[in-house]
């Protein structure tokens, strides 16, 4: 009796409706991973979903060295711009966003106006400028430019997100410190970014996976292939006619695999600051 | 600390003081690679040779060859007549709808799930990896020698559809909106998970015990109580949509023959291509005016809560 | 308006047992509380009625038909929730009238019905509002009229006056026994308020760690409570550690408490010498002049508060601290030398257990 309250039509539905879903989802992957494991002409001729046949790391260890495709220079290429790109920002954002917060100043609804606004813009404006800029500094080509200017569309978003968080936490903790002397500096490094730590932990998973994933910039600022990032290569590998799927997944799957671990270990954070971050708060 | 001796404007420019300090390094890199750089794309998208011009922008709405085309194409095989502007809001119309009604309605389902923050996590990875990834991943669920989906629509007898999606000028776009809802739906279902979870728990118990059934308790309760976060969803999937540019590289540059073409992939070629930067800075801009448009909503609705 | 019967419900949440084999009778009509402090059970019990939680063993019936298993909407019960649960979309016409639209009632009837809850509720002149238009206590009723607009068998009402102001609870506290008694409807109430359980219940059934302690009257629960726990926790009670030093029979007992010995009524059966007790006495009981010479305990003032109709007196006596409720009037002061007098049957004994240690 209990087992059929349980088992009521709207449970079974739902259950199998979305475990179906979430299968399907992962199928895409399941493929591309196959398909990597495998050598190319086995997979055109059974399919990968065929499970028997020869596994093999060799296209990944192709896609690696083989310097046509060079991937382990896009791999280290793409940590160094993503590292900084996500420590500088978060710190220079959460000190302009503790202002914001904290501090009452005449410019103060115009600026978080302005933040708000660059947010939404797309990438495509503001790069016909920059590179003329970089090329001017000297940087274009180089992966200190790119750091440069993750970092800078990086600030805007975390400013924005840390600022709801830091609006979110009660003063009495700072006024104390206040009245105990502290200045403003001793309070912010001592007391707010300590207490910061779920938040700008999720800001870090999101802005790295993000620098990561990026692809436009890349392509309009770095050119040489061994300064190109991982993004850059992996698009690369794929020909104009004939497509080796066995080397472009185990490529795709490479340039995969950071943001993927970045993701499961950080994950509370990162879907609680999604969320967050919508929904307008911390 | 204030002491006796400081006067009310002497506070007020201290904490003016300390308020730029701390936005210094923030502001200096903003103004130079971000602010800088928006005011000079506007710039270049109104200057030609001689001077002040709106001659981009006009040339940049009415091209009609079939790569660079916004709003009407011309000789795009069997493809519509399209240009990326209208391929953008096709891929809006069919993609936000899709998305956000199936996040809305999986999150709701997922209430009675075993085992949801394993399926949630399941469905979130695909947002998680680098979108020229999931271009080529499209390429490949697509493709017509290992693709599953070509496989799947011979298997149902559907010849037409058997073959490489993205070669196709019939196809290409379809492809591409498809592939998109997968990648997008991770989005969509986290925020109305998150809503939905908020319900109170006896606002659906109130409603059961009167006796409404799972649709209308759905229809009735859930659905209006989600409603700001759905709105959301819907505005952010379209901003995804309107932007859109590294999938399209990675699976069909456009092609075949422009009949997948986007705004921001025509501002590319314009610029790298054609090197008329112009006529890159135009799209450039007209590009971020839709944006802007769409994002004031969000921008409204962030001032409102700022306000609480 | 049906009888409510729960027959050795055991209820589990993970390792939690939440309801430890409890059986229930509430009769037709009456008003029935359930009474304990937080995780006692009293809302889970609640909710196995309603059918929002299944029991793990045992069955309910509610007007000799059992339900069980049955989904709440089929046992003809409606609940008042503590957060009132009122949708915020929807008018105040249109939250009453939800569950009359999903039994598809024509439109005329739920008209009058919905005005019929309304008036009875005094909240006519709401009904286009919306809930955050509301105050706490308007909002009340209408999760009150909402609730009885489809006529049920039984009322359910979880803490439904706890999120109100001290002075708006009290008036409400009438309004729904009025209410109650003049449509009759078997209302299960929970509250962690003794007082409020007391002032309102036909019977009270004072639940502690998911059992039932003692069920009785609001009058039987708190001149003759049947444990320690129940003593202590309705009303006031000074609780005293003691051992039996003899056993005088006809119930009666003497029991040192320190170096004082009182003659008390055994609460427990089957006390013996040496036995560790616990004494129970009401602070109002405990009188500042008599003529008896048993249970005079002669001792120092050592507070003195007043409040209002009366005091709070403490006194020290021989070690042993009693609290006194007395006459504001004839409080004495701190300080000062006293005598207070207890009769015999005002000292409840009760054997101590680990669960009143």
């Amino acid at each position: 009796m209990r087992l059929k309250h349980v088992l009521r039509p709207a449970v079974i539905i739902s259950n199998l409706v979305a475990w179906l879903v979430a299968l399907l989802w992962l199928l895409p992957f399941v493929g591309l991973f196959m398909t990597s494991t495998r050598p190319f002409e086995e997979v055109v001729l059974q399919g990968w979903w065929s499970l028997a046949g020869n596994y093999t790391l060799a296209n990944y260890v192709e896609v690696l060295t083989d310097p046509q495709y060079d991937l382990a220079t896009g791999f280290k290429n793409s940590f160094i711009v993503a590292l900084p790109s996500t420590l500088a920002p978060l710190l220079i954002a959460a000190l302009a966003a503790y202002a914001f917060s904290r501090f009452s100043f005449t410019m103060r609804n115009l600026l978080f106006v302005t933040i708000l606004v660059i947010m939404a813009i797309p990438q495509q404006t503001m790069v016909i400028p920059l590179f003329f800029l970089l090329k001017s500094m000297g940087l274009l080509d180089q992966l200190l430019g790119v750091i440069l200017i993750h970092s800078s569309w990086g600030i805007a978003w975390i400013t924005f997100f840390m600022r709801n968080y830091f609006s979110m936490l009660p003063r009495d903790v700072e006024e104390a410190a206040r009245v105990d002397g502290a200045s403003y500096a001793t309070i912010f490094f001592r007391i707010i970014l300590p207490l910061s730590l779920p938040a700008l932990a999720a800001a870090a998973a999101i802005q790295f996976t993000w620098v990561w994933a990026d692809f436009f910039f890349a392509l309009i600022f770095l050119y040489s292939p061994e300064n190109m990032v991982i993004t850059q290569k992996v698009v690369t590998i794929k020909g104009q006619y004939q497509i080796d799927w066995g080397l472009l997944s185990a490529g795709s799957i490479l340039a995969m695999i950071p943001p993927v671990l970045v993701y499961a270990a950080l994950q509370k954070y990162y879907l609680r600051g999604m969320a967050g971050w919508v929904t307008g708060k911390g | 600390m204030s002491r006796v001796g400081d006067s009310p404007l002497s506070l007020k420019i201290k904490e003016h003081v300390r308020a730029y300090l701390f936005l210094l390094p923030a502001l200096a890199l903003l103004s130079v690679f971000v602010i800088y750089p928006i005011a000079g794309t506007i710039s270049i998208s109104l200057r030609s040779e001689e001077g002040f011009t709106l001659g981009n922008y006009i040339a940049v709405v009415t091209e009609r060859s079939p790569t660079k085309a916004l709003i009407i194409s011309e000789n795009l095989g069997g493809a519509p007549p399209w240009g990326a502007l209208l391929h953008n809001a096709v891929w809006i119309l069919v993609h936000v709808p899709a998305t956000t009604a199936l996040g809305l309605v999986l999150a709701y389902m997922l209430t009675h799930v075993y085992g949801r923050s394993v399926v949630k996590s399941l469905i979130f990875v695909s947002m998680v990896i680098p979108m020229v990834v999931g271009g080529l991943i499209i390429r490949f669920i697509f493709d017509g020698q290992v693709g599953v989906i070509p496989r799947l629509m011979g298997g149902l007898g559907l010849e037409d559809l058997a073959r490489t999606w993205t070669a196709y000028p019939e196809t290409s776009l379809a492809s591409l909106i498809i592939g998109s809802i997968w990648l997008w739906l991770g989005f969509s279902l986290t925020i109305h998970s998150a809503a939905v979870d908020n319900i109170p728990r006896s606002y659906i118990e109130a409603a059961r015990i009167d006796g409404a059934s799972e649709l209308q308790i759905f229809r009735y309760i859930v659905v209006p109580a989600v409603w700001p976060a759905t709105l959301t969803v819907a505005v952010m999937t379209l901003l995804w949509d309107l932007k859109i540019f590294d999938i399209v590289y990675a699976a069909t540059q456009g092609g075949p023959g422009g009949s997948s073409t986007v705004l921001a992939y025509v501002m590319w070629l314009y610029f790298a291509r054609a090197l008329d930067y112009g006529k890159a800075a135009a799209t450039a801009v007209i590009l971020t005016i839709l944006t802007l448009v769409a994002a004031a909503y969000l921008v409204r609705r962030s001032l409102g809560v700022e306000k609480r | 308006m049906s009888s409510i019967v729960l027959n050795r419900v055991t209820k589990r949440f993970g390792k939690t047992v939440a309801l430890d084999n409890v059986t229930l009778e509430i009769g037709e009509g009456e008003i029935f509380t359930l009474l304990g402090p937080s995780g006692c059970g009293k809302t889970t019990t609640l909710r196995i009625i309603a059918g929002f939680e299944l029991p793990d063993s045992g069955s309910v019936y509610i007007g000799g038909r059992e339900v069980t298993y049955l989904k709440p909407y089929s046992r003809n019960t409606a609940m008042v929730f503590q957060n009132y649960a009122l949708w915020p979309h929807m008018r105040v016409f249109d939250n009453i009238a939800y569950g009359l639209k999903l039994r598809k009632v024509g439109k005329e009837e739920i008209r009058r019905r919905v005005r019929w809850a309304a008036e009875l509720l005094e909240i006519e002149h709401l009904l286009d509002r919306y809930p955050h238009q509301l105050s706490g206590g308007q909002q009340q009723r209408v999760a009150v009229a909402r609730a009885i607009v489809t006529e049920p068998e039984v009322l359910l009402m979880d803490e439904p006056l706890s999120n109100l102001d001290a002075h708006l609870r009290l008036k409400m506290r009438e309004e729904i026994v009025r209410l109650q008694r003049r449509l009759g409807v078997t209302m299960v109430y929970v509250t962690h308020d003794q007082e409020e359980a007391l002032s309102i219940s036909n019977r009270i059934a004072v639940m502690n760690r998911g059992r039932v302690e003692q069920v009785g009257s609001p009058e039987e629960i708190y001149e003759k409570p049947s444990t320690v726990f129940v003593a202590s926790f309705v009303g006031r009670s000074n609780l005293l550690d003691g051992v039996i030093a003899k056993i005088l029979g006809g119930g009666l007992v003497e029991v040192s408490i320190g170096r004082v010995k009182l003659v008390g009524t055994a609460m427990t059966r089957g006390l013996s010498e040496g036995d560790h007790v616990k004494v129970v006495i009401r602070p109002e009981r405990v009188k500042l002049e008599g003529e008896s010479d048993v249970n005079v305990v002669e001792g120092e003032v050592t507070l003195s508060m007043f409040q209002g109709w009366k005091s709070q007196v403490k006194m020290s006596a021989d070690g042993v601290e009693l609290t006194i409720y007395t006459d504001a009037k004839r409080a004495p002061h701190p300080g000062g030398r006293l005598k207070a007098y207890i009769d015999p049957e005002d000292v409840k004994v009760y054997r101590s257990s680990e669960d009143n240690m």
